[in-house]
Formats: structure tokens, C-alpha cells, sequence
């Protein structure tokens, strides 16, 4: 890989959510953005089409419905009876709390844990971040850098004008990234992100970038 | 959407047209006519149709009320630019207070515990809280407690249009604190008074709950259609989808709410199955009540539940504006059911239910629109209002 990209860092996120749009407006590729917490109204600004978790959270939460009314009746009605109060076996009002709860139960986890893997953040998964503030106060967006036939400065002075307070082209996008790896193959050139691992790790800032 | 938002408004664009409000005054005046001769005629069932209709209408000046103070509690920065509709509401509370006396006027037709307990083991030992003395003693403090509320809440907000400071806000937090205490628990027991002890005999302390669950709802759902009236007439700009996606998830929760309150009371009554508990679902679920009991599931919760889950759904103002049509008709259902089933063994809806809801809806409608058109569409000079204009979900 060797794209030129253009990395620019916001001190504020409303900085950010204009400069996206902004840069989106006049054509170029926007690769990710990275924030220390998640941003309202970026995914718009950003382009992304609607996210695809609300079904699997809609469907996982049928499921827990399903399952729990299903689970209740075969142990209360088929596998073990037992007389409550004189009630039916079948008794759906009974059923009610343990479904409703099913369903939330399993639709938010599972929501949680289709995330997770879709994104990749599993266990000892190296953090990929492009300056290890965006875990703290900076809000990094990151930029194809234009092809032929751009003027060459546009994308930069475009980025500073909307409140960008560093702006690099830099080559190799994920080569650069991966070096910045605390456990990546340079541990020497990063010896400040290896020495606060659990700052590199911050699941916010690696969960808006899951869709790179 | 650029900052404060402020449209010159022509005195010929209304929320509500002169034709429409000439016809509504003409229905009211009907109405009341109706109401007058029903009073006469057949005592009992008008006092209880005027009593669904009172508390239909108080109920809209309570829901703004308490969406306004919920904003300031929670220092809401999202709702500022549509909090002139709540707002609004809380001004008519008034009306509300008043179709509240006219029925408590009829209290001895409905509530039959007010003629004396006769020997009842049950109403003697509930005597020391239902007595005429006290019912209508706590009735006129609630009143007046939550008209003096709403009064403050909105002089305060009024006057930061003027003045700027953003001291009042400050000013406002303290008294929607105090007002969301005090009301939580006066409207509990009024609750208790007003609709519980028509069936005197039987009881149920989530009962509060359930009612307050009904009004917020409402309450929701009268903001959404006025905000959205409004906006389809230029008059509240500032209204955009991200409100609308919030009002929609408020609505979406609180119909859940709503039928979580109604399950729970239901639920643990059905489980313990004591007679003097059943004997509420006994009259409802069997014989004619029955299928309105269940519409009433199906209309304050399955249909809103379906069709707000969806994100889209909740930015969509025609989407938005029929589900909170469909829950106003949904209140009016619930409060129905709440009310004259302790009354009537069967189902009646006929010339003096109409006639009480003609003489108090139409004035209600007409009031809010006049009301919320008096001061200024936007809190313009509001601290949150910057935010509000301009927040994403």
C-alpha cells in the first residue's frame, strides 16, 4: 500500500464534524475519523450508510422473545407441571416478565457482541490509532490525499481553515498506523503509547473506526 | 438552520384558522348545551362523561407541565426550541382546573362512597380518607398547588425572553424539582380520589403510577401533534428531525412504560387472585368491555411499539403526527375504561359522552393554539437554545 493520505487533528468536535463534511463536500475520500468518545451526527457526515446492527439487534431480541416464551412453556407446561395457585400450566401472564426480559437480555447483548466481533476488538487485538491523544482531547480525521489534478495544497489549507491545529500528508496509511502499534514491529518509535497500554485500548475511540 | 430562528408572523397565519376555531366554539357551545340538559336528564352518566372529559383535558395541561420541569431537572438542552408547545400546555392548565370543578361538582352522582359508608365494613375503614371533607379539601390544594406551579414555571421562562439572564434557568431548575416532587405524589393520590374510589371497594398502589404513565404519554403525543401543526404553518422553524426523532423516542419509551405499569398492575392481581382485587378485571375483561380492554393494549402500545421501533420512523413527521393522532384517541380509550366501568355495567357511548367531550375538547384546542401564539415561538435568549438548534442524534 502506498496512498498518500492526509491526517488532520481538531481540538474540538464540532471542528471535526464540519471539516468532514466540508472535505466529503469538495469530493475527497474520507478514510476514518478517530475520536475519544463517540460524536453525534459524524456517521452522517462521514458518509457511512445506515448501520446494519439494528437488525441483528431486532432479530436477536425476537429470538429472546421467541426462545423464552417457547422455554417456559415446554419446562412449565410439558417437562415438569407444577400447580401454582391453581393456575393453568400454560399460563401466559406468568410468562410475560421472564420473555420481556429475554428479549432485552438477548438483544442487547447480542447488539454488543455482533459489534464487537465485526469490528474486531477481541481480545490482545493490536489498537490501530493514528495519534494517541484522539484517546484524550484530539479528534483525528484522516483523508485521502487527492489524486492528479487537485491543486496540491487544497486538501491542507481546506483542513486548517476549518480549525485543524496539525495537519500531516504522510505516505503509507497503514504502515504508519501499524508503526504507532505499541505492539507493533517498532516498538521504539512509540515508546509513550507502550508505556500507557490501557490508554491505547479505549474502546470508544476504537469503536468509531470500525468501519475502515 | 441558522441561529434564532424568528419568522415575521402574519397576523392571517394561525395554528388554527378562524373557520375552524368559530366551528369549534360552536361545537363546545353544543356540548356544554348538551352536557347542561344531560346533567338534568340522566345525572350519573353525564357526571362520568364530564368527568373523562375533565380529566382528558387536565391531563394536557399536566403532561406540558411536567415535560417542561423534566426539561429543566434534567438540564435538557434538545427540547428548548420546541418548549413554547409545553409550554402552552401548562397555560391552559387553568381550562383543565376548571372542567376538574365542574365534575367534582358532580361528585356525588359518581362516587357513591360520598353518601356514607351505610354499614360497609370496608368504606367505614377507609372513612378517615374518603370523606367529603378531605376529598375536596385535597382537591382544591392539588389544584391550586400545580396551577401555582405552572404559573411560575412559565413567568420565569417568559421573562428570560426579556431579560437574558441565565440566573432563571437556574430559577426554574429549583421550582420543576419542586414541582416534579410534589407532583409525583399529589397526582398519585389524586389518582386514588378521582378515579380509584369510584370503585371504592377496590385498591391498588400502582394505581398512581399507571395514571401518571397514561397522562406523560398523552402528554408526548399532544406536544408531537402541536409542534408538528405548528411547524406545517411556519410558525415554530426551529422544530427539526432530530426533535422530532427525540420526541418519537420519548413516545416509543413511554408507551412501553405505559404497558410495562398496565402489565404489572394486572399481572400481580391476576397471580394472587383475591376477590376483592379481581373484581376491577373481573367487570373489564368479561362481557362487553372485554374487546375495548384489549384495543387499548393494542392502540396505546402494540401499534406504537410496531411502528416507532424503526429509526426512520421517528424522524418521519408523517409517521410521527399519525401515531400521536392515534394516542390521543388512545387516551381518550384509556380514560374511558377507567372511568365508566365503575359506573355502567356495559359500554356507553351515546349523546351525553359526546356531549362532554364536545364541551371540553374543541375549548382545549382552541386555548392552546391561542396561547401558544401569544408569546414568542422559541425561547430565544434560553442558554440551551444554541444547542437545541444545532444538536445531532
Amino acid at each position: 500500500m502506498s496512498a498518500r493520505i492526509h491526517w488532520a487533528a481538531f481540538e474540538r468536535d464540532d471542528e471535526l464534524l464540519r471539516a468532514t463534511q466540508a472535505v466529503r463536500d469538495k469530493g475527497y475520500r474520507i478514510i476514518d475519523a478517530f475520536t475519544p468518545f463517540a460524536v453525534h451526527g459524524l456517521d452522517r457526515a462521514m458518509g457511512l450508510r445506515a448501520s446494519r446492527l439494528t437488525w441483528v439487534c431486532f432479530f436477536c431480541g425476537l429470538f429472546g422473545l421467541v426462545f423464552m416464551t417457547w422455554f417456559q412453556y415446554w419446562s412449565s407446561a410439558v417437562d415438569w407441571p407444577i400447580n401454582v395457585g391453581g393456575k393453568p400450566w400454560n399460563s401466559w401472564p406468568a410468562f410475560v416478565p421472564v420473555a420481556f426480559e429475554g428479549t432485552i437480555l438477548f438483544a442487547g447483548l447480542g447488539v454488543v457482541a455482533a459489534m464487537l466481533i465485526r469490528c474486531g476488538l477481541i481480545p490482545g487485538r493490536a489498537p490501530r490509532l493514528p495519534a494517541e491523544r484522539v484517546t484524550d482531547d484530539r479528534f483525528v480525521l484522516v483523508v485521502a490525499s487527492a489524486g492528479a489534478g487537485r491543486p496540491p495544497d487544497e486538501l491542507a489549507n481546506l483542513l486548517r481553515e476549518f480549525g485543524a491545529v496539525e495537519v500531516h500528508e504522510e505516505l503509507e496509511h497503514r504502515a504508519q498506523l501499524e508503526s504507532r502499534d505499541p505492539s507493533g514491529p517498532e516498538p521504539s518509535s512509540a515508546p509513550a503509547e507502550a508505556s500507557r497500554p490501557e490508554e491505547a485500548g479505549d474502546p470508544v475511540a476504537q469503536g468509531e473506526e470500525g468501519r475502515s | 438552520m441558522n441561529g434564532t430562528t424568528k419568522t415575521p408572523r402574519p397576523s392571517d397565519v394561525c395554528g388554527l384558522s378562524e373557520r375552524a376555531t368559530r366551528t369549534l366554539w360552536r361545537i363546545a357551545a353544543l356540548g356544554g348545551l348538551l352536557t347542561a340538559a344531560g346533567w338534568i336528564i340522566s345525572t350519573e352518566r353525564t357526571c362520568a362523561a364530564v368527568l373523562v372529559a375533565a380529566l382528558w383535558v387536565l391531563g394536557i395541561g399536566l403532561g406540558g407541565l411536567v415535560f417542561v420541569a423534566l426539561g429543566y431537572v434534567t438540564k435538557a438542552g434538545w427540547n428548548v426550541a420546541l418548549r413554547r408547545v409545553p409550554e402552552a400546555m401548562a397555560g391552559i392548565l387553568p381550562l383543565g382546573v376548571l372542567c376538574m370543578v365542574v365534575a367534582l361538582a358532580g361528585a356525588p352522582a359518581i362516587y357513591h362512597w360520598l353518601g356514607g359508608a351505610h354499614g360497609d365494613a370496608l368504606l367505614e375503614h377507609k372513612a378517615p380518607w374518603l370523606n367529603a371533607a378531605s376529598f375536596f379539601g385535597r382537591a382544591v390544594f392539588y389544584l391550586l398547588v400545580w396551577l401555582g406551579f405552572s404559573f411560575a414555571i412559565r413567568k420565569v421562562s417568559r421573562a428570560q425572553d426579556k431579560s437574558g439572564d441565565p440566573r432563571l434557568t437556574g430559577r426554574n431548575v429549583v421550582l420543576s424539582t419542586l414541582f416534579l416532587a410534589f407532583f409525583m405524589i399529589t397526582f398519585s393520590f389524586a389518582s386514588f380520589d378521582w378515579i380509584m374510589s369510584i370503585e371504592a371497594h377496590w385498591f391498588s398502589t400502582v394505581f398512581g403510577v399507571y395514571c401518571f404513565s397514561g397522562l406523560f404519554l398523552a402528554g408526548l403525543a399532544t406536544i408531537t401533534v402541536v409542534a408538528i401543526t405548528l411547524k406545517r404553518r411556519g410558525l415554530l422553524p426551529g422544530l427539526r428531525d432530530e426533535h422530532l426523532h427525540d420526541l418519537g423516542k420519548l413516545t416509543f419509551g413511554f408507551s412501553i412504560f405505559w404497558a410495562y405499569i398496565w402489565f404489572c398492575q394486572y399481572m400481580l392481581i391476576w397471580y394472587s387472585n383475591m376477590p376483592e382485587e379481581t373484581s376491577y378485571y373481573a367487570t373489564r375483561f368479561h362481557g362487553a368491555w372485554g374487546p375495548l380492554m384489549y384495543a387499548n393494549v393494542v392502540v396505546n402500545w402494540l401499534i406504537p411499539f410496531v411502528v416507532l421501533l424503526p429509526r426512520p420512523a421517528k424522524r418521519d413527521e408523517t409517521v410521527m403526527f399519525k401515531v400521536a393522532l392515534l394516542l390521543l384517541g388512545g387516551r381518550g380509550l384509556d380514560l374511558f375504561l377507567l372511568v365508566q366501568p365503575g359506573i355502567s355495567d356495559t359500554p356507553r357511548f351515546g349523546v351525553w359522552e359526546i356531549g362532554a367531550l364536545a364541551a371540553m375538547l374543541p375549548v382545549a384546542v382552541i386555548l392552546l393554539f391561542k396561547v401558544v401564539q401569544r408569546v414568542p415561538a422559541v425561547p430565544s435568549r434560553d442558554p440551551m437554545l444554541a444547542e437545541s438548534l444545532h444538536y445531532h442524534n
